[in-house]
C-alpha cells in the first residue's frame, strides 16, 4: 500500500515537473539578451508582408464619383471608298459613381486572399442632337451610357520572408445595360494576373510577372512589373506597370501626395438596336494625375484626384478583341472618335485595411 | 503516520496542481514571442487581471543614424521620440476562456495605427493574434512563435 501510494504520489510530483517545464517563460527580465532566443518549437517560417512602408493603404470599401469635362466628341462612322460620316457633338460632362469592395477572405500571415465587387458608370451629358438624329454610336452613349460591374480576386503567397507570389483575377460585365435583365455574355470579359517577386526590406517589393488586361480597350496579354520603393519616410515609389504607376509625397503615415497615371479601360457591349449592327466600344484611358489622400477619423479615409484623360481608344468594333495581336490594328472598325483632352476629377471616402 | 503524511503530501500536491492548471489556462499567454514576419519579439505579461505586451527585441534595432528606432509614426508628435523598444503596444486583454484573450487593443508602430485585437493560443508555442476594425472580418490574422533562451 505504502508504494502504491509513494508511486501516486512521485507521479503527481512528476507531473507537476512537467508542467513546469512547458510553463511560459514569462520571467524574462528587459535586461535580458534576446537574441540569444529562438523558437520554442522547431524554427518557424517566417513570411514576409504585402506592403512597404508608408504605402498607401489599401481600400476596403470604397465610394466615389467622378466627372470629366466639358470636350467635344467627334464621331467618324468608317466606310469604304472615303464616304466616312462624322459627327460633332459637345459633351457638358462625362460623370458617375464608383463603387468598390476587396475584403479579406482569408488574412494570415502565410496567405491572403480577398474578394470584391465593383461597380462604376459614365453618363454621358451631350448637347441636343442634331435634327437628323444621332449616330448609332452617339445615340447609344446619349441614352443608355457606358457601366461595368465586376468580380474580382486577389491572392497574395508569401514564400518566406523575401518571396511572394500575386495572384489576381477578375470577371467584368461591360457593357449599355440598365438592369440584371439585360446581361449577356456577350458584356463579359475576362482579366488576370500572376507576379512573383521579391521583398528584400520593408522599403523594396519588385516583381514581374504577365497579365491579361482590357485597360487598353480590347484584350491585351503583356508582361507586367511591380516596383513598390520607398527611399525615406517622405518619398516613395508606387507602380504595376504599365497599369499605373506614380511618385509619392508622404506628408506623415495618415497623409500624402501622389503624382503619375493610371490607365483604365474595358471592351463594353452595345447591342443593336432596330436595324443598328452590334457594337463594342473598346474604351481605353490614359489619366496623368494628381492625388492627395488623407485619413480623416480611424479607418476612414478621404481621396481626391485631378488631372486630364486622354483616350488611347474610343472606338466601335464589330467584335470584341478581334486584331488583338496589334493595337494598331483597326480591322472590324466601325466607328472611330475624337473625343478631346478634357480635365477630370475624381473624389471617394474609403475604408482602410490594418 | 508515514502513509498519513505521504497522503496529505498527496493531497496537497494535487490540490497545488489543480490550481497550477487552473491559473495556466488564462496564464498559459504570458512569455517571449516572435511576430509572423521575424521582425520583432514581444514579452506578454500581466498586471491586475489583465494582459499586456511589450516590444523587446527589434531585429533592426536601429534607425539610418544608428540611434535606437523610435515611434517616428506616432500621429501623436510628443510620443515619436519614445524608443520602440520597450514600447507596450498590446493592451487590456481579458481572458475568454477557451484560450482566447480578447477585448485588447494592438499598436502598429510601423503605421501609427491602433487596431481592435484578439489572441488565440492555438497550441503551447503557437499564438494568432488578429488585429481588426470594428468587426473581426475586417482584419488580419499574424501567428507568433513562442521563444525560449536557448544554450
Amino acid at each position: 500500500m505504502m508504494h502504491r501510494t509513494l508511486a501516486l504520489a512521485l507521479c503527481l510530483a512528476a507531473s507537476n515537473t512537467a508542467w513546469a517545464q512547458t510553463k511560459p517563460d514569462s520571467a524574462a527580465t528587459a535586461d535580458d539578451d534576446f537574441s540569444a532566443y529562438g523558437d520554442a518549437d522547431a524554427p518557424a517560417t517566417s513570411y514576409c508582408t504585402q506592403k512597404v512602408l508608408y504605402l498607401t493603404p489599401t481600400r476596403l470599401f470604397s465610394f466615389g464619383y467622378e466627372a470629366q469635362g466639358p470636350f467635344t466628341m467627334k464621331t467618324t462612322r468608317e466606310a469604304a471608298n472615303d464616304a466616312d460620316v462624322s459627327q460633332t457633338t459637345d459633351v457638358s460632362s462625362l460623370r458617375g459613381f464608383r463603387f468598390q469592395t476587396n475584403t479579406p477572405v482569408i488574412s494570415r500571415n502565410n496567405i491572403i486572399l480577398n474578394v470584391g465587387l465593383s461597380y462604376w458608370n459614365s453618363t454621358f451629358d451631350m448637347a441636343a442632337a442634331p435634327a437628323a438624329g444621332d449616330d448609332d454610336l452617339t445615340g447609344r452613349l446619349r441614352s443608355r451610357g457606358l457601366r461595368t460591374g465586376g468580380l474580382q480576386a486577389t491572392l497574395f503567397k508569401p514564400l518566406d520572408n523575401k518571396h511572394f507570389i500575386i495572384a489576381q483575377a477578375q470577371a467584368d460585365v461591360s457593357g449599355n445595360y440598365l438592369g440584371f435583365n439585360e446581361l449577356t455574355g456577350q458584356q463579359l470579359t475576362y482579366s488576370g494576373t500572376a507576379i512573383y517577386g521579391w521583398k528584400p526590406s520593408d522599403n523594396l517589393m519588385y516583381g514581374f510577372g504577365l497579365t491579361r488586361t482590357y485597360r487598353a480597350g480590347q484584350v491585351l496579354h503583356i508582361p507586367v512589373i511591380l516596383f513598390n520603393r520607398t527611399f525615406n519616410p517622405r518619398w516613395g515609389i508606387e507602380a504595376i506597370v504599365p497599369a499605373r504607376a506614380a511618385v509619392r509625397y508622404n506628408f506623415s503615415p495618415s497623409s500624402m501626395l501622389l503624382a503619375g497615371y493610371e490607365i483604365e479601360g474595358n471592351a463594353f457591349f452595345l447591342p443593336g438596336a432596330g436595324a443598328g449592327p452590334d457594337l463594342w466600344l473598346r474604351r481605353g484611358e490614359l489619366k496623368p494625375r494628381i492625388g492627395y489622400e488623407q485619413k480623416l477619423a480611424g479607418f476612414v479615409w478621404l481621396a481626391v484626384q485631378a488631372g486630364v484623360r486622354y483616350n488611347w481608344r474610343f472606338a466601335a468594333f464589330d467584335t470584341q478583341n478581334g486584331g488583338d495581336k496589334d493595337l494598331k490594328d483597326n480591322q472590324g472598325r466601325i466607328f472611330n472618335t475624337d473625343m478631346g483632352l478634357p480635365f477630370y476629377a475624381n473624389v471617394s471616402l474609403n475604408l482602410v485595411s490594418p | 503516520m508515514t502513509r498519513l503524511l505521504l497522503l496529505l503530501a498527496l493531497v496537497w500536491g494535487s490540490l497545488t496542481f489543480n490550481t497550477a492548471q487552473a491559473q495556466s489556462g488564462a496564464d498559459a499567454v504570458l512569455g517571449v514571442w516572435k511576430n509572423g514576419e521575424g521582425t520583432g519579439m514581444v514579452q506578454i505579461y500581466k498586471k491586475a487581471d489583465k494582459y499586456f505586451g511589450k516590444i523587446v527585441w527589434l531585429k533592426i534595432p536601429n534607425d539610418a543614424n544608428g540611434k535606437p528606432r523610435t515611434d517616428i509614426n506616432n500621429p501623436e508628435e510628443k510620443l515619436r521620440n519614445r524608443p520602440l523598444r520597450g514600447l507596450e503596444n498590446l493592451r487590456d486583454f481579458t481572458y475568454a476562456g477557451d484560450n482566447l484573450w480578447e477585448n485588447g487593443q494592438i499598436y502598429d508602430p510601423k503605421t501609427g495605427n491602433d487596431y481592435s485585437c484578439k489572441m488565440t493560443l492555438t497550441d503551447a508555442n503557437t499564438l494568432e493574434v488578429r488585429g481588426f476594425i470594428g468587426i473581426s472580418l475586417l482584419g488580419r490574422t499574424d501567428v507568433w512563435k513562442r521563444q525560449q533562451k536557448k544554450g
